[in-house]
């Protein structure tokens, strides 16, 4: 009797550990922060012709951002911890608000990135490392991204480095660059017939970005 | 491909001696006819506007058929509350929805667009009606035929980001009048010394009908209490387009005319001039009449290097024979005017164009009104697109930054005249016209033109 009482007084203490540890985890466990994008963004894609050198742009960046609540975000470090919770960032933007100042040219835009049947271009963020370039106190924070950029329905794996800085009014300026080719989306580099000829483009496009996203309160 | 490849570059040396605004003017206007290398593949997208008219007499009609042919325009609803004329314009367009009240039209949420084409005095309370339910609006103009309701109409389109407007003076879409703009204010003329316009036709204006009220209706236009005169109705294109080129306001406008041809009981002077007075002392003169058609209309800029005459889309250049040689005149096209020797002015000219085109052969492919209702068209699809992605991406909160994005955006617009263009050409004419009816010299207050 006093061998089985003491199992299960062991088995009941045991319970009783584990299910505390469970709850204490529970509401230790920090909520991830999160971002929404604001107003106040760009993104400008630049490219070549045989005839000049072509920008257009927008203003219409949306998406979120998740933030694991230890993800390196002070810009005060010295040097940026290992990323252990990987943030969770996804970005749209509505083709139609991609603009060159001229309609002619937003036409063949358009139907180059087959606006009609996909009328957002979206990015997903695999990972996050931290920059190996160097950094001192109080510099953006940089980082090496690697996402899934989808343009006119044709998905891409892109890595381009990204630097975070922090803005007034808990806002986030995400920045970065990087080089694509249509091709690679399965467009055809418009080459558009006009008055005095044909203007055949260049394939490869240099995107440029500051994203702007705001810390949500919970 | 040796061909292909010198082509090519020819061309790239010809376009970097060429200006950035003519290759621009180029680009923009180009017809895009199909990718190289692959003529199948469309490089368009359709940016439709579905458009409701309200007003459906010869204007109105005359819209619908030029909307009927720009690919984008899709003309949904139609209005009028005379339905004979209702019934005729849905001959053009039988798909449209026809309403007998402008109020019903309005509370169409297919409509997104709506090009106003009744009498002048009718139109104060369909456009602010139009723009309280924030349908972009075309109003033909003049805007109102007083100062109140077109200030009315103009500062609460103004005010109404979501509100595409555009007033009906169509010359403003014009890509001939464009390129002229510049060339003219760049100096052409030398010293300018003045303009003149004329607007001649021998035509009575009046509309008969077996209705005495109807009648009454029709003739809107030749009865004082309602119409803003003749030179409101006729001249305000012409004179409106020659204050845009001089880049001017006058001071002072002095007015005469008369009923001399159509005794028929009107009081609306059916022979007139207006002359406005600059702060220089330079004049402009538009005279109107109906009872007369020689040389139909004109406009006439002078200059001490030169005089440029504008008739319909074409325009010529008199020299002066102590003028400086601008160097392209060698290959332009010469019209002879009896001693006079014009020189062809035209957008987009090569030595190769000019001297192909005959006499009578017109620089625009359309008339202005088609102009004006593509930039229209154009300029709502731009106004809406970027209300719904700024609505889809950030949502409704922050009505001040779609106002300040909107901005940004309205840069993309093509050329047209807006509230501010159209309540300044309103105010011109009606001052004339009070002028015209008093006979006499009438200062203009600089603070009527402001909205």
């Amino acid at each position: 009797m006093n061998q089985h009482f003491s199992t299960l007084n062991r088995l009941a203490v045991w319970i009783l550990a584990i299910a505390s540890t469970i709850s204490l985890r529970a509401e230790d466990q920090p909520l991830p922060v999160k971002y929404k994008g604001v107003f106040g963004s760009s993104l400008s894609i630049d490219g070549t012709s045989t005839v000049h050198d072509w920008s257009v742009s927008t203003k219409l960046m949306s998406g979120t951002i998740e933030f694991d609540t230890n993800f390196p975000l002070d810009p005060a470090a010295e040097k940026i911890e290992e990323i252990k919770v990987q943030p969770k960032v996804e970005v749209s933007i509505p083709v139609r608000s991609i603009k060159s100042g001229q309609t002619r040219m937003d036409e063949v835009m358009h139907a180059t990135m087959k606006r009609d049947e996909h009328p957002d271009a979206t990015y997903k963020l695999v990972s996050l490392k931290a920059s190996e370039t160097p950094r001192k106190s109080g510099d953006p924070l940089q980082f090496d991204s690697t996402g899934i950029l989808t343009v006119a329905g044709a998905t891409k794996l892109v890595k381009f480095p990204v630097s975070f800085k922090n803005e007034a009014d808990g806002k986030l300026k995400i920045s970065g660059r990087t080089t694509v080719k249509m091709s690679d989306f399965g467009m055809k580099p418009p080459a558009p017939k006009v008055a005095l000829g044909f203007i055949k483009t260049g394939d490869e496009v240099d995107i440029k970005f500051e994203w702007i996203a705001k810390k949500q309160e919970p | 491909m040796i061909e292909k490849l010198e082509a090519l570059l020819n061309r790239r040396e010809f376009l970097r001696g060429t200006s950035l605004a003519s290759l621009a003017l180029v680009m923009g206007s180009g017809k895009v006819i199909a990718q190289v290398d692959n003529p199948a593949a469309a490089l368009d997208v359709e940016n439709p506007v579905n458009i409701g008219i309200i007003g459906c007499g010869v204007q109105g009609r005359e819209i619908i058929d030029q909307l009927v042919r720009l690919k984008n325009a899709r003309v949904v609803a139609i209005c009028d509350h005379y339905s004979a004329w209702l019934k005729r314009a849905a001959r053009t367009v039988p798909a449209a929805a026809s309403y007998a009240k402008y109020q019903d039209l309005l509370k169409d949420p297919s409509v997104e667009a709506v090009i106003i084409a009744t009498p002048t005095h009718l139109h104060k309370d369909i456009a602010l009606a139009a723009i309280q339910a924030d349908k972009h609006v075309y109003l033909e103009a003049p805007i109102a035929n007083t100062l109140r309701d077109s200030r009315a109409i103009c500062s609460a389109a103004k005010q109404n980001p979501k509100v595409y407007f555009q007033s009906g003076l169509q010359l403003r879409s014009e890509p001939q009048r464009w390129f002229l703009v510049d060339f003219i204010r760049s100096g052409a003329l030398g010293n300018t010394i003045g303009a003149r316009s004329q607007w001649h036709k021998k035509t009575s204006m009046r509309r008969v009908s077996p209705s005495g009220s109807r009648e009454m209706e029709l003739n809107w236009a030749i009865q004082k209490d309602h119409s803003a005169g003749l030179i409101s109705e006729l001249g305000i294109h012409q004179i409106d387009n020659a204050m845009w080129f001089m880049n001017k306001r006058p001071t002072a406008v002095t007015g005469f005319g008369g009923v001399f041809q159509w005794q028929d009981g009107r009081d609306v002077e059916d022979t007139f001039k207006a002359v406005f007075e600059f702060a220089d002392g330079r004049t402009y003169d538009f005279s109107g009449t109906i009872a007369n058609s020689f040389d139909a209309s004109y406009d006439m800029y002078y200059g001490t290097d030169c005089a440029i005459m504008f008739r319909d889309d074409k325009s010529w250049m008199f020299k002066e024979t102590d003028a400086p040689l601008l160097g392209w005149e060698v290959y332009a096209r010469k019209d002879v005017f009896y001693k006079e020797t014009g020189i062809y002015l035209a957008a987009n000219a090569t030595k190769l164009t000019t001297q192909d085109k005959g006499a009578t052969s017109s620089s625009n492919e359309q008339q202005p009104i088609y102009y004006a209702l593509e930039a229209f068209v154009t300029n709502s699809y731009l106004r809406k697109a970027a209300i719904a992605d700024f609505l889809e991406t950030f949502g409704e909160a922050d009505p001040e930054a779609l106002t300040e994005y909107l901005a940004e955006i309205n840069k993309n617009q093509i050329p047209a005249a807006g509230p501010e263009e159209g309540h300044e050409a309103t105010a011109l004419v009606l001052y004339a016209n009070m002028a015209i009816q008093q006979k006499k010299r009438i200062n203009i207050d600089p603070e009527s033109f402001n909205i």
